[in-house]
C-alpha cells in the first residue's frame, strides 16, 4: 500500500505534501497526514529542500526572544515617526513640534529616552495621583467636608499647591532643600507614583509668587515635573 | 548560545492535562469563581500577549486587548460548550480582537504617515540609520511584510504549534485558506531568511 503510494507520486501529492510541511515541522499532523509527508519527502527533492529551509526558519523563529522583537517593533514605530518629521532636527527636537509631545508642559532636554518612557507612564497617573485614597476616604468625610470653614479653606489651599515629581529619587534631605528653596512645605506624598504635593508659602501667597516657584522648580535638575495642583485634579 | 531543541519537541499548550485544567477553570469561572478566572488569566496572559503582538505589531494596546478578550471569556464562560479546545475558543476571540486593532492601526498609519516600506526597513538608502538589517531584526522586517492574516497563521503554526484545522476554526475560514496564507507567508519569510544567511 505504502509502496504504491510512493510510486504514484504526482503533482497533486507533491502539492499536498508541500502545503503540509509547516505542520509536519510543528508536529501537529495526525498519523495519516504525517505518513503522507514522510513518504513523499523520501522521493521529492524539492520538498526536502523546502523542508530543510522551513525547519531552519522554524528554529530561528523559535529562538527569537519576544521582548527583543517587541523592542524592535516599538523602535520601528518611533523611527517611522521621526522619519516622517525630518524637519525636526536633533538640535530643535526639544521644542516640542511633535503633536504627541505637546501633552508635556515642560522641557525635555535633560531626559533620555528611557527616562522619558518611564516618565510618560508615571505622568499618565499624575492627573489623579491621590485619587485612590481620596476616593476611599471621601464618602466618610463627606458630611464634615461640606462645612463652610472646611470648604473655604480647601479652595484657598489649592491655589498655592504644586505637584512635583523628582528625578532619580533624591533622598528626603535633598527634597527638603529643594522645597525650602521655594518657601514650600510638603503637605502630601509621595504618592505611589512618586508625586509630592507642596504648598508654596502660606494662604496669602499670590499667583505670581507661586508661578515663580514653579519656574524655579522646573529649572532644578532634580525636578522633572512641577505644576499647579489645581488644574490637574479637583478631587482634593 | 543555541537554545536546546527540547522546546520544539513538545507542544506545551495542547497537552490533555492542560486542556482538562483549562476546561475546569472555565466552568469554575462560569459559576462565578473569580480565583479560578484569575488563574486562567495568568495562564493565558503570556500566550495572548505573544499572539496579539505578532498579529497587530503594536505593543501599546496589547494589555487592553487581553483584557477585552478575557472579559468576553468571563462573561461568556457559561456558554462555552466544550466542543472545541479552550485555547481554540480563547484564541479565536483574541484573533478577532487583534485583527480589528491591527486594521485600525494600519488605517491610522496610512492616513497620518507617508512612508516607503522599503526605505523604512532597509534604511541604508535613508543614510541616517544603521546600514543593514541586523540579525535580530530580520524576522521583524519579514513579519512586517505579511498581512495580519498571514502573520496570524505563522504565529499559530510556528509559535503556538497548532494544526491547520484548529487554525481554520480560530480564524473561521476554510482549511485551504489557512494553507494558502501559510504558503505566501513562508515564501516571504524564506526570502528574508535566505537574504540574512547570504550576508553572514
Ligand atoms: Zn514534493
Amino acid at each position: 500500500m505504502l509502496s504504491t503510494q510512493i510510486k504514484l507520486t504526482n503533482q497533486s501529492e507533491h502539492q499536498k505534501a508541500w502545503d503540509l510541511l509547516p505542520w509536519y515541522i510543528n508536529r501537529s499532523l495526525g498519523p495519516v497526514e504525517h505518513a503522507i509527508v514522510k513518504n513523499h519527502i523520501r522521493t521529492c527533492i524539492t520538498c526536502r529542500i523546502e523542508l530543510n529551509l522551513q525547519e531552519r526558519l522554524f528554529k530561528k523563529i523559535q529562538q527569537t526572544d519576544l521582548l527583543q522583537q517587541v523592542s524592535h517593533a516599538s523602535f520601528a514605530q518611533l523611527k517611522k515617526r521621526i522619519e516622517t518629521h525630518p524637519e525636526v532636527s536633533i538640535s530643535n527636537k526639544c521644542t516640542v513640534s511633535n503633536k504627541d509631545l505637546i501633552f508635556f508642559p515642560f522641557q525635555l532636554q535633560f531626559l533620555g529616552f528611557v527616562k522619558y518612557t518611564a516618565l510618560a507612564a508615571s505622568l499618565l497617573l499624575l492627573a489623579a495621583p491621590f485619587m485612590l485614597n481620596s476616593w476611599v476616604i471621601q464618602p466618610e468625610m463627606e458630611g464634615a467636608y461640606r462645612t463652610l470653614a472646611n470648604s473655604s479653606e480647601s479652595t484657598d489651599n489649592t491655589n498655592n499647591i504644586v505637584r512635583i515629581v523628582f528625578a532619580d529619587q533624591p533622598d528626603s534631605e535633598q527634597i527638603e532643600v529643594i522645597v525650602n528653596s521655594v518657601s514650600g512645605h510638603i503637605i502630601k506624598g509621595p504618592s505611589p507614583n512618586g508625586v509630592y504635593e507642596v504648598q508654596i508659602g502660606n494662604h496669602q501667597t499670590d499667583t505670581q509668587q507661586v508661578n515663580d516657584a514653579i519656574f524655579r522648580l522646573r529649572d532644578h535638575a532634580s525636578v522633572i515635573f512641577a505644576e499647579l495642583a489645581q488644574g490637574l485634579s479637583v478631587s482634593e | 548560545m543555541e537554545v536546546p531543541d527540547l522546546k520544539m519537541m513538545q507542544k506545551p499548550f495542547s497537552s490533555q492535562e492542560q486542556q482538562a485544567k483549562e476546561r475546569h477553570l472555565i466552568s469554575e469561572a462560569a459559576a462565578g469563581n473569580g480565583k479560578a478566572f484569575e488563574q486562567l488569566y495568568q495562564l493565558y496572559f503570556n500566550r495572548l500577549y505573544q499572539f496579539i503582538f505578532r498579529i497587530n505589531r503594536h505593543h501599546d494596546c496589547i494589555e487592553e486587548i487581553i483584557n477585552d478578550v478575557m472579559y468576553v471569556v468571563w462573561e461568556k464562560a457559561a456558554t462555552y460548550d466544550q466542543t472545541c479546545r479552550p485555547s481554540t475558543w480563547i484564541l479565536g476571540i483574541a484573533y478577532l480582537k487583534s485583527l480589528k486593532s491591527a486594521k485600525k492601526n494600519t488605517k491610522r498609519e496610512d492616513e497620518s504617515v507617508e512612508f516607503n516600506d522599503e526605505l523604512d526597513y532597509f534604511p541604508d538608502r535613508g543614510a541616517r540609520w544603521v546600514s543593514q538589517v541586523e540579525d535580530s531584526n530580520w524576522l521583524e522586517a519579514a513579519l512586517e511584510k505579511l498581512s495580519a492574516e498571514q502573520r496570524a497563521v505563522v504565529e499559530m503554526t510556528y509559535f503556538q504549534g497548532l494544526h491547520y484545522s484548529e487554525i481554520s476554526e480560530i480564524m473561521q475560514c476554510p482549511e485551504n485558506t489557512v494553507k494558502t496564507r501559510m504558503f505566501h507567508a513562508r515564501k516571504i519569510l524564506a526570502k528574508f531568511f535566505l537574504e540574512l544567511n547570504s550576508r553572514s
